[in-house]
């Protein structure tokens, strides 16, 4: 038969499906990821499948239940556990920067902990500060933890599996606006063909989604999808090379490097804050890697919390035009 | 505390007032949205919490509270804001995301701060209770009979914060009242699969404080505990918890398929209603007539198309306003 | 060889003609597609729900996403061999 595609919530939940058949171990918590099939729809259909022992809908308790996680995670479980919103982090972070991501490193290596932590993040439709952040850069700076960011469904369910089956704390990012939901748009390239067999993909590896010769644009999750936009329409007058970084902890550097030393140029774009993140990461990266780079810049969410109002939003965010708008000043 | 005719009037026509715009709302909330629901389309996108159903107790406690006491809520704020007094066409420019909306666009209907009247709102559950717990402190080191109101959910009494609020609360005995909101559902989860309780009112005991429940959806009986709580606080007896079993008539959130809750479940509930409810007491008490009734609906329309027209007419900022008021 | 209209389900709670639309297909023209398999997602009132292929073959012209929808429409075609 010919390759189905899946949306990207699909593709997760295929591929926490498969590893919880294969693996007795793995569960999943959370907030509404039962019944609900979660907020976003990386469960739906598990309860019905597994039942309530291996799916669990916890209280609204994510330093009780994240450390939870932990626990059981030290004691042979493989726990997949669902922290709603990223931008929730705030409520239950020492259980995730100081336990999760230490406990192995402060034990010597003695104590595995097989936990992934999913979590929505993004904007882009007017849910304001406190439920549209990226904030993948705060968990990628701190030691200790795998930091996964998947832009389409095909990557989605090959780094989930990957996760499951690392015995290390992986923070598994998706952004609610790929994950195909009826009720929130998302770009039709999210959606991709889909192996119906488990397979892995591994952490470290970025993908040049689109090849180039002019200027090297980073990025991950939406933002994949939105340089394509932009690559594509330029085309006529700029060969842009679109790198997916798909993980930042492990962070594929050669794969960046090797890209600059080509063009040149290097525009990050990146939907978390502007500075102390990403953007200043692979700057860092390709200065000290000695490779000549007649061009740096970036476009990130500025210095603000992210305001309500649609045209200040879309002023904050960037788009395919002004990544393009990026794209044309970098090369000028 | 004895309620009098003016006060009574009062919490029935707010009740009204509450129950129309939540009403309103979901019409607004669905323009541009139709035929296919999508979050962010619209004149009013992003999410959006309505609490109709929840009247009561935003009538029952505010009955109690003056324009200087201080009051925090959730993510389904509108009831509580409009009984403490917040400017409705302002809150609700706020909504439509407009230039002269309460945060200028910025926040949105989660994100709503009036301090004229001491009321704000956040999206995290459970993010309310410490920041009433200092303005009570704030009231005290201040010589003031300020009391403050921190409004939550059942869902919001399993988070940390509620816990470590009210034991400091208790420690140093400051005038704050912490009201559950029980609805019975955090977003699709009952409190029977959420609470080792049966009420929330029984934890309140943990902390050395007053707790009541208030079975039913009454804003009455909510008033008469309420009454009881601010009067204690007011004398600097410390805090208080108060938790009520109100009623969630729509989603957790516009948009919500609700496949989890029970068939008929709303229609049920909606024969106890609480506004229904007061406006048989108050006719029995002939404090309340048919005519006296049409003229308090005809004003609360009138209102309602003041702010709505005043949002609807109102400029957006400029997109380069989002760069401002990071700090003050 | 036989034409098989994919019809959409009936899931209306009550009010049949209020629309619903197509959200996502998983499969595109041309594909082949086994009896029973999820083909395609609808959404009415919010609630999502999937759609079948009624027959096993190759699937033809399917509505695009956004087409609205109400219960028995056909939204594509199977072509199968025989």
């Amino acid at each position: 038969m010919t390759e189905r595609k899946l949306t990207m919530s699909r593709a997760i939940v295929e591929a926490i499906d498969q590893e919880m058949a294969r693996d007795p171990k793995v569960f999943v918590m959370g907030e509404d990821v039962g019944p609900y099939g979660g907020i976003f729809g990386s469960t739906t259909g598990l309860l019905q499948k597994y039942g309530e022992d291996r799916v669990r809908d916890t209280p609204i308790s994510e330093t009780a239940f994240i450390g939870t996680a932990t626990g059981a995670a030290a004691e042979g479980m493989r726990p997949i556990v669902e922290l709603m919103f990223v931008d929730f982090f705030g409520v239950c972070m020492d259980q995730i920067y100081n336990h999760l991501a230490k406990n192995t490193y402060m034990s010597g290596g003695g104590v595995r902990l097989p936990v992934v932590l999913t979590t929505a993040y993004g904007g882009g439709y007017s849910d304001a500060a406190q439920h549209s952040q990226a904030l993948y850069g705060v968990f990628a700076h701190v030691p200790g933890l795998k930091v996964v960011v998947p832009s389409n469904a095909y990557d989605a369910k090959g780094l989930m599996i990957e996760a499951i089956r690392d015995d290390n704390p992986v923070m598994y990012f998706f952004h609610k606006g790929l994950m195909g939901l009826g009720w929130m748009t998302s770009p039709a390239t999210a959606a991709t063909p889909v192996p119906e067999e488990p397979y892995t993909i591994p952490f470290g590896k970025a993908e040049v989604k689109r090849s180039g010769t002019d200027l090297t644009i980073v990025t991950v999750g939406l933002m994949v999808h939105r340089a394509l936009e932009a690559a594509a329409s330029l085309e006529k007058k700029l060969s842009i090379e679109v790198i997916d970084l798909r993980t930042l902890v492990p962070l594929d550097r050669p794969t960046v490097v090797a890209s600059v030393k080509k063009t040149g140029r290097l525009l990050v774009v990146d939907e978390d804050y502007r500075s102390f993140g990403l953007t200043g990461e692979l700057a860092a990266s390709v200065a000290e890697a000695d490779v000549p780079m007649r061009r740096y810049r970036r476009l990130a969410e500025p210095d603000v919390p992210i305001p309500y109002s649609r045209p200040l939003e879309q002023f904050v965010f960037p788009s395919a035009e002004t990544i393009a708008a990026a794209a044309r000043a970098a090369v000028a | 505390m004895q309620l009098d005719r003016d006060k009574l009037l009062w919490m029935y026509r707010t009740m009204l007032l509450i129950r129309r715009y939540e009403e309103r709302l979901v019409d607004a909330y669905l323009e541009g949205k139709m035929p296919r629901f999508d979050i962010g389309w619209g004149p009013i996108p992003g999410e959006m919490h309505l609490a109709a159903g929840q009247e009561p107790v935003a009538v029952g406690v505010m009955a109690h509270l003056r324009k200087e006491d201080t009051v925090t809520g959730p993510h389904r704020p509108h009831h509580l804001a409009i009984a403490k007094g917040v400017d409705l066409k302002k809150m609700t420019a706020e909504i439509y995301g407009k230039k002269t909306g309460l945060g200028h666009g910025k926040g949105g209907h989660m994100h709503l701060f009036d301090p004229a009247v001491k009321f704000s709102c956040s999206g995290l559950i459970g993010a309310g209770f410490p920041p009433a717990v200092g303005a009570a402190l704030a009231a005290k080191m201040q010589g003031k009979d300020w009391v403050a109101a921190a409004f939550a959910g059942e869902g919001a009494a399993n988070q940390g914060s509620f816990h470590e609020a009210l034991n400091l609360a208790a420690i140093w005995r400051l005038p704050v009242i912490f009201v559950i909101e029980d609805n019975s559902w955090a977003i699709s989860v009952p409190r029977s699969k959420s609470t080792a309780v049966s009420s929330n009112a029984d934890r309140a005991a943990a902390y050395g404080v007053p707790g009541v429940l208030i079975p039913e959806n009454d804003a009455l009986a909510i008033a008469e505990a309420a009454g009881v709580a601010v009067e204690r606080a007011r004398r600097g007896e410390g805090p208080s918890l108060i938790e009520i079993r109100t009623f969630r008539y729509l989603g957790h959130f516009q948009g919500d398929p609700e496949t989890y809750r029970p068939k008929g479940e709303v229609e049920e509930l909606k024969k106890r209603d609480g506004i229904a409810r007061l406006g048989r007491v108050l006719t029995a008490q002939k404090l309340l007539t048919e005519s006296l009734d049409g003229e308090l609906r005809a004003g609360v329309e009138r209102e309602l198309d003041d702010a709505f027209e005043f949002a609807r007419s109102s400029p957006y900022p400029e997109p380069a306003d989002a760069l401002l008021h990071v700090f003050a | 060889m036989a034409s098989i209209p994919v019809t959409v389900p009936d899931v209306w709670s009550d009010d049949k003609s209020k629309e619903g639309v197509i959200v996502n297909w998983f499969y595109e023209e041309g594909a082949r597609v086994a009896a029973g398999t999820v083909i395609a997602e609808g959404m009415v009132e919010k609630v999502n729900f999937e759609i079948q292929a009624p027959a096993s073959g190759v699937l033809r012209t399917p509505a695009p996403v956004n087409t609205p929808i109400v219960p028995g429409k056909a939204i594509a075609r199977i072509e199968t061999e025989g």
